[in-house]
């Protein structure tokens, strides 16, 4: 089976995969076992190799762009950082090199941080993630399909379909409207079946009490 | 039209509004509104015409509502604030700032005295409590509730319900933790404390296991009351949209009015009853008898669709018999509301039905009958609350 190497990442951050290597690195990323499947020689320093890899990533990269700055703000521990690095790589691919169009299209998220939120800014909206978050946004198809909860800021009027990650065909949600200047939260509910709920800042009132106070907490609102 | 001295004849009668109903619009970017009127009986009312429009990033449907005035917690900017209907509005008349605090229920202690009880607004792990004298607006005292922490894995508390009765005040309350991004549970496990009032000692805590999230958030819905006899009861809510214990049984329990501890022989356990299901509210009828609304777990998919689909249904409960009774209304929509007050010997119930409309449903407790009163048309898809001005 292939592996996920840094030549394979640098690769997909350029827009160079095909389809099934854009698909092993998503898949790899959102697996949740990247750090795992990061194989290294005996007696190697794991964080060595995740800063170097970074590092090989970084030089890549414009200068005094926000995305630059992304792992600083999410990268305390390791693991964190190398999570930035995929959010760092697959955004580039996004912003900047605007790459092939099917390669702007969509990319993945995965927020493996157990406390902080991740923000990610997108054009027409911002998102923020929460910890353990993770999912795909289709800028194309104007939707996310997601697991865990997000806070969408909108500077425009926009339409996003919101999944959760393990939608089929038939349990796909009509477009929600976002309005500039509101801010929304969705969110997926424990079973993978059920639809996203989303509500804006002003609505949490009608959630239940103690998911409220949760997701104020979680994001500072 | 009030007619003043000397004016020569009453032209037209006013009667005064005795009743407020709050009502959400349709449509993804609703309207919500503020209606008063002098009947609930017969009738029908637009809110658009009969009512004002509130300005929805100041207020929303939890209100306290007495002798007029709308009282509301805005959570954003710490602002207690009294409102009145005043030139098409809901006109502000005095506020004051409780920052650092966060409104879980209240207790009226006097005509004008209000206690309110909460958490801290940072994590909200500390129970807390503000005497607020309501005439003048000023805050007469507050501090701390003298109630344990929560304890890992607990994070979090709900304080459910508050209740005086003479030097001591009690309070209902579950702790919590964060399942996931977008989850959470409750202790399995609900407590009572007994505090001395007005210095806050703690004189008994009361631990139970047979149910928990004792009572809810009584700006939004009433979960507990005083008979007659001066005992008082309260409704545990472990359903998905409130306490999010399921396994566990929507109960009523009971502390006599002789006593400063939980009778624990006393567990109407609701889902092992007809009604087998969760109950979201409970308001008292007089002579033992309750209403109770309750869920449908068959008809709603999870939280996504709770709120939206018409699934909630009324029941009749003695307190003492512990016999259920269900009533003939059409199912209900939305999670949780205020949605019945007590006049005498009726009970006026405002159901949403998708089928037959939005009205004010009468019971009359003697006699057991139904009957359609108010009707509520227009923009209205939910009717928030209704209560007695």
């Amino acid at each position: 089976m292939a592996r996920v190497t840094q030549a394979l990442i640098e690769k997909y951050h350029r827009g160079e995969c095909s389809r099934s290597e854009q698909e092993l690195v998503e898949q790899w990323l959102l697996s949740g076992d990247a750090d795992e499947q990061l194989d290294l020689p005996p007696g190697e320093d794991r964080e060595q190799h995740q800063r170097e890899i970074w590092r090989g990533i970084s030089r890549t990269l414009p200068r005094n762009q926000w995305y630059r700055r992304l792992p600083v703000r999410i990268g305390k521990t390791a693991a964190v950082l190398l999570t930035g690095i995929f959010l760092v790589a697959i955004a580039y691919r996004i912003v900047v090199t605007g790459g092939s169009r099917n390669a702007a299209e969509s990319f993945a998220f995965h927020n493996k941080s157990a406390n902080d939120v991740q923000d990610l800014q997108l054009g027409a909206y911002d998102i923020t993630l929460a910890p353990n978050s993770i999912g795909t946004i289709n800028h194309g198809q104007q939707s996310i399909a997601f697991t865990g909860s997000i806070l969408i800021s909108p500077k425009a009027d926009i339409e996003l379909t919101l999944n959760g990650m393990q939608y089929t065909a038939s349990d796909v949600q009509p477009k929600h409207k976002f309005k500039k200047g509101e801010i929304y939260i969705a969110f997926t509910g424990p079973d993978a079946g059920e639809p996203v709920i989303v509500v804006s800042r002003r609505d949490l009132t009608y959630l239940p009490d103690v998911l409220q106070k949760q997701l104020m907490n979680q994001f500072s609102i | 039209m009030f007619c003043v001295a000397g004016c020569g004849r009453v032209s037209r009668s006013h009667v005064a509004p005795k009743y407020s109903i709050y009502v959400l619009g349709k449509g993804n970017d609703a309207k919500e509104y503020v209606l008063q009127t002098s009947s609930l009986d017969a009738g029908k009312l637009s809110p658009e015409t009969a009512g004002v429009a509130v300005n929805k990033d100041e207020i929303d449907r939890e209100l306290i509502v007495r002798n007029g005035y709308y009282y509301h917690f805005n959570a954003l900017t710490d602002e207690f604030c009294k409102y009145e209907i005043a030139g098409n509005r809901l006109k502000p008349v005095s506020r004051l700032s409780l920052p650092g605090f966060r409104l879980e229920n209240y207790e009226w202690l006097a005509a004008d005295s209000l206690l309110l009880v909460g958490l801290d607004a940072s994590s909200f792990a500390q129970a807390q409590y503000v005497l607020l004298d309501v005439a003048k607006m000023i805050v007469r005292s507050q501090g701390s509730l003298n109630i344990p922490y929560p304890r890992e894995p607990f994070k979090s508390m709900s304080l459910g319900f508050v209740y005086r009765r003479n030097g001591l005040l009690f309070t209902g309350y579950s702790y919590h933790h964060p399942v996931g991004a977008s989850d959470y549970t409750t202790s399995d496990t609900f407590y009572v404390a007994a505090l001395g009032w007005p210095g806050m000692d703690v004189r008994h805590i009361d631990r139970d296991a047979r149910s928990t999230y004792p009572g809810g958030i009584n700006t939004v819905q009433s979960y507990a009351f005083t008979d007659e006899a001066g005992d008082f009861y309260f409704m545990t809510c472990p359903g998905i949209a409130l306490g999010n214990r399921p396994d566990l049984p929507t109960a009523i329990c009971r502390i006599k009015d002789d006593s400063m501890t939980l009778d624990k022989n006393y567990f109407l356990d609701l889902s092992d009853s007809e009604i087998a299901n969760h109950g979201y509210g409970l308001w008292y009828l007089g002579k033992h008898k309750a209403i109770v609304r309750s869920e449908r777990k068959d008809l709603f998919k999870g939280l996504g669709d709770h709120w939206s689909t018409p699934h909630f249904e009324f029941y009749v409960v003695d307190l003492l018999s512990q016999q259920v009774e269900k009533l003939a209304l059409p199912l209900d929509k939305g999670t949780r509301k205020e949605c019945v007050i007590v006049a005498g010997n009726r009970a006026y119930i405002a159901v949403n039905s998708t089928q037959e409309g939005n009205y004010i449903w009468i019971y009359d407790a003697d006699t057991g009958a139904l009957t359609k009163g108010l009707q509520l048309v227009g923009d209205t898809d939910y009717m928030l609350r209704i209560d007695v001005l």
